[in-house]
């Protein structure tokens, strides 16, 4: 697969910022806001969110990782998950307000399983969607509350992120194709 | 492993079929597991809607409950079958009753018998996955991953450098035999010990050193998993009495001295308390013999998934 589009640090960087604005605006008077990654591509970006609200809003915002692997509805066909970070959400999430992260939203459904595992753990009072880059395809009826920004994309390409979880790293995004 | 790895046996008959990465594979899947037992909500729902049917020709207590637990931690529902509760008392061959169960549309089989082949057997005539849970003497593989698992956590992936002694019942042992093959492939150096009507010189052909002295075998082993002494399978006496093999070849505190601190006790139970080991020594620091009870379930949740997902080359395409 060759690059076909390659997004640096510097629009990434104004992305997760603008994530940080759109989610303390709306929820400034929020009282027990939690970051939920998605292991293990959402949990930089998790950080970057956690720290950014963190400074932002004046107050310590918490920050979990929730792992998807189990819940997966493609059992036979990408048999064994990869071994990713478990799923640790060292808060109550009863009635909290969980703000779920991902770097890039596809067909949507590893939302779908996340939302399960995380209703595995508890009953939150509102889960919303924060997402970096939407390539669109969605196969679930699942989009996202805040977008970092959004990618045309067809379903056999590739987009990938690597992403620093320190503020000052390197960012990039890229998107493969045929 | 990447994300796209596959998982090719249909079945799980024994250890020796499988390369190192397989068994990394499981070990991988069952470390993930473990993350889940101290959760509130244990279910995953990776199996729902299986049907998991425990065919049991021999007692078996911890292995079967421990299949129970494991599957239904994977929210599959689970028939247990009983030698004595089957219509195998009533003439039907353990091939009818496997078909029927297939045509019941049972979609794993679980299977202890005492011949020894039977899981192997029972694969070849019926297409959903069989696991052996253990066939006479031949394999036990699930024991042996639960077994290498627990070492694993201490020792990490590689056993290489480290030596592993099995005391006691070797002849009649499935789960020596499973687990000289296990630990060979993760790298350790396995020493068999025991009386030499129960340790047989033959078992050298298996690359494992046999020895009858306790002592020596003992001194520099980095773990001792100990055998049950396993009546009903000898037809023949192979020792005088219980009380000689204990006062020759049971763990004692003054033989347990012998060991250098820290080395690793092990049994796969049911222990025969004051016959292979000593009370006090079963419930020392050093004994894992609950952790392996534990890591059982794990490990066989790691099984029972890989078996359930088993893909179908055919099918093997790209999904979104």
């Amino acid at each position: 697969m060759k690059e076909l589009k390659r997004i640096e640090s510097v629009e990434i960087q104004g992305a997760v910022k603008g994530l940080v604005q759109a989610i303390s605006e709306c929820h400034k008077e929020t009282a027990k806001l939690i970051i939920a990654s998605i292991a293990d591509g959402g949990i930089a970006l998790g950080h970057r969110i956690a720290q950014g609200l963190s400074a932002t809003m004046n107050r310590s915002i918490p920050h979990g990782t929730v792992n998807v692997a189990f819940h997966r509805d493609d059992i036979g066909r990408k048999p064994i998950p990869k071994p990713t970070q478990r799923t640790e959400l060292p808060f109550d999430i009863e009635a909290a307000t969980v703000i779920l992260v991902d770097d890039v939203l596809f067909t949507g459904r590893t939302v779908r399983a996340a939302l399960n595992e995380i209703f595995d753990q508890g009953r939150p009072a509102l889960v919303e969607l924060a997402i970096l880059c939407d390539r669109g395809n969605r196969r679930l009826p699942i989009q996202p509350d805040y977008i970092g920004f959004t990618e045309e994309t067809t379903p056999d390409q590739k987009v990938v992120l690597s992403m620093d979880a320190e503020e000052d790293g390197e960012n990039i995004l890229t998107i493969y194709g045929a | 492993m990447t994300a796209n790895s596959t998982w090719a046996h249909k079945d799980f008959i024994s250890i020796e079929y499988l390369s190192k990465e397989e068994l990394e594979i499981i070990f991988k899947l069952a470390s993930s597991f473990k993350q889940t037992l101290d959760r509130s909500q244990k279910k995953l729902p990776s199996l729902r809607g299986k049907t998991l049917v425990n065919l049991f020709m021999e007692p078996s207590t911890r292995t079967r409950v421990s299949f129970e637990i494991a599957a239904s931690r994977l929210s599959a529902d689970t028939i247990f079958i009983a030698a004595s509760a089957s219509s195998l008392v009533k003439g039907e061959t353990l091939r009818d009753t496997a078909r029927n169960i297939v045509a019941l549309n049972a979609d794993l089989l679980v299977v202890r018998h005492s011949a020894a082949g039977s899981a192997l057997y029972l694969s070849k005539i019926v297409d959903i996955p069989v696991i052996n849970a253990g066939d006479g003497a031949h394999a036990h593989p699930t024991q042996a991953l639960l077994d290498c698992f627990t070492l694993r956590e201490r020792w990490g992936s590689d056993f290489t450098g480290k030596k592993v002694t099995i005391l006691g019942d070797i002849l009649f042992s499935r789960v020596a035999r499973s687990n000289i093959w296990a630990l060979q492939k993760l790298g350790a150096k396995v020493t068999l010990v025991g009386p030499a009507t129960l340790v047989p010189e033959y078992f050298s052909s298996m690359g494992v050193e046999v020895s009858h002295d306790l002592k020596s075998a003992l001194v520099d082993t980095d773990a001792l998993m100990l055998l049950r002494i396993q009546h009903e399978r000898q037809t023949s006496t192979h020792f005088p009495s219980l009380g000689e093999y204990t006062s020759m070849f049971g763990l004692n505190e003054m033989r347990a001295s012998w060991l250098k601190p820290g080395t690793i006790i092990m049994h796969p139970g049911p222990i025969n308390r004051g016959v292979e080991i000593d009370s006090k020594l079963a419930d020392s620091e050093n004994s894992v013999i609950l952790e392996q009870v534990t890591n059982g379930i794990v490990c066989r949740m790691a099984v029972l998934y890989l078996c359930a997902s088993a893909v179908n080359p055919e099918t093997n395409e790209e999904v979104i």
